[in-house]
């Protein structure tokens, strides 16, 4: 297997607190990888980092051989990288095809029409609301929005931060069933969440974030019953 | 009743031409939340533009042995909108671009002291006095409305149609392209619209081009119809052009040109029907009302965070 992206050492500072300790992991081609960890423990700024924001403060961030540390967002954005952030950062004006449509910046106009019916065949509850303004939409749907906007630009890698925050269990469920599927297709997916059980037991392997540090790291089943990780983040049972 | 006719008609015109300006205005701060105090500046600068194009050209027609107003205007307004879109690109650059991270408040000092810039650049460059270019479209419609009549010149005609065409392109694109589309995602929420892939720095450019092409518009028609002006008139337009962004809903593109058309009546509709004289204090008691009754505008969208 090659590798697709590697951190290799990397720190980040926010003023005088630093927020990543000497982070190095690596994800390799058709991988789901996922990096559990508590609220505030450095999940988010690591995966932005990717695109610069924050810039490291050391280290590398090496991805198919090129280290992209420095790089702008939109150079990033353009290489095969899509993220579906923290908080999910749809745009709350534009309708639901408008906001696919963004997903194919990197890529152009060419299979637009293609992939967004392929994006209504996995999220139907997407085509119903077609035409609606993305705000008026349930924290789910504008979740699967998130998604398939990342997906619309037909990543290498794609990355995920916290799809399950704020959801109902049964739409959780939901949307980790759609990453299976997503997932069965051969995608590349770095997964950052703090619902450790749902993550592990999809990924191949597994990190475990605290304060900033790697702690932990294993194949999602080892880690899915490593005793110290049910202690911290599945509830102890 | 054919004062309020004929007062109604200039309005039309005046709005369309301030609902041009407000638009630079309302794009960039909806996309950088900061007044660009230069933008009437650059509306004043697009006047000695068409002045020198229509200069230009004329004498190349001559020179060329033929006379025709088409051609004139047209090359004007061609030239007048690219080189004062080159000014919009220009003045973000330098004035902007450098301080995209600092406070609120150095950015609208760079663009108060972008404003002065451009006033004494011309000045220095083309003479304090006042300027003007010759009449080139003469004759006008006239309506019977009772005993009196209403006189609408051809130069008004041509204002109306170029203005709104001006602002019906404009919705389009903003609207319907791609282009449009990212640039509404930058002002939605420029982080995420370069995670996307977007250059948000070249998108935010475009607006200011975009802009900077809208007051050239205004530029060229008022010019044309007027014939004076000189390097201290960007100050007054511009503060109006403000007022009917502010009026419509300061971030909101149709707001502009509602704000703009709403100013351009009202205040015409004053002048005619109360008095001239105090039409400029009349403007400005209105957006004083706007701000106090409904601060967000006409069309504009309260600040309400959403988590």
């Amino acid at each position: 297997m090659t590798t697709l992206m590697q951190f290799k050492d990397v720190d980040v500072h926010y003023g005088p607190i630093q927020a990543l300790k000497k982070v190095s992991l690596t994800i390799d081609e058709g991988e789901i990888v996922t990096l559990i960890g508590a609220n505030g423990a450095g999940k988010s700024t690591l995966l932005m980092s990717i695109f610069g924001q924050p810039r490291i403060s050391s280290g590398e961030i090496i991805y198919r051989g090129e280290d992209i540390s420095q790089k702008s967002a939109h150079y990033v954005a353009s290489n095969g990288l899509a993220q579906s952030p923290e908080g999910r950062r749809i745009f709350p004006s534009m309708s639901v095809e408008e906001n696919l449509l963004m997903g194919t910046i990197p890529i152009g106009m060419e299979h637009a029409e293609k992939d967004m019916q392929r994006m209504f065949e996995m999220f139907p509850r997407l085509l119903e609301r077609r035409n609606q303004r993305a705000s008026t939409m349930s924290g789910g749907e504008q979740q699967m929005l998130a998604i398939a906007r990342a997906l619309m630009s037909r990543p290498k890698l794609l990355l995920l931060d916290e799809p399950s925050l704020g959801l109902a269990p049964i739409i959780v469920k939901q949307i980790f069933q759609i990453l299976k599927d997503v997932a069965s297709t051969g995608m590349t997916i770095f997964l950052v969440e703090q619902n450790a059980n749902h993550a592990l037991k999809l990924a191949n392997r597994g990190y475990v974030m605290v304060n900033g540090e790697i702690k932990m790291t294993g194949t999602g089943a080892e880690l899915l019953v490593n005793p110290e990780v049910r202690e911290a983040y599945l509830g102890g049972h | 009743m054919d004062i309020v006719l004929q007062q109604l008609v200039n309005g039309l015109t005046l709005g369309s031409v301030y609902g041009l300006i407000a638009i630079g205005y309302t794009m960039v701060y909806g996309i950088i939340g900061m007044i660009n105090f230069a933008h009437g500046d650059v509306y004043m600068v697009s006047s000695y533009i068409t002045a020198i194009a229509i200069a230009l050209i004329s004498a190349l027609l001559t020179f060329l042995g033929f006379e025709s107003f088409l051609v004139v205007i047209i090359g004007t307004l061609f030239l007048t909108i690219v080189v004062t879109g080159a000014y919009g690109w220009v003045i973000e650059r330098v004035a902007y671009r450098p301080l995209r991270n600092s406070s609120r408040l150095a950015v609208l000092i760079s663009a108060i002291g972008m404003s002065l810039i451009l006033q004494n650049y011309v000045q220095l460059s083309q003479g304090a006095n006042q300027q003007g270019v010759p009449t080139m479209l003469t004759g006008a419609l006239r309506f019977h409305v009772g005993d009196g009549f209403v006189q609408i010149t051809y130069m008004k005609v041509f204002i109306l149609i170029a203005a709104f065409a001006g602002m019906g392109i404009l919705t389009y694109v903003i609207q319907k392209t791609k282009l449009g589309r990212m640039c509404r995602a930058t002002q939605q929420d420029r982080k995420m619209a370069s995670i996307l892939g977007i250059d948000t720095d070249k998108i935010i450019s475009t607006v200011f081009v975009i802009g900077a092409t809208m007051a050239a518009l205004a530029g060229v028609l008022i010019t044309l119809d007027y014939g004076a002006f000189d390097f201290y008139i960007g100050f007054i337009i511009g503060i109006k052009a403000f007022t009917a962004a502010v009026l419509g809903g300061i971030g909101s593109l149709p707001g502009a040109m509602l704000g703009g058309l709403i100013l351009g009546l009202s205040e015409a509709l004053f002048a005619g029907l109360i008095s001239s004289d105090y039409k400029d204090v009349f403007s400005f008691s209105l957006l004083v009302l706007i701000l106090i009754i409904r601060p967000s505008g006409l069309l504009g969208k309260p600040e309400v965070e959403k988590v």
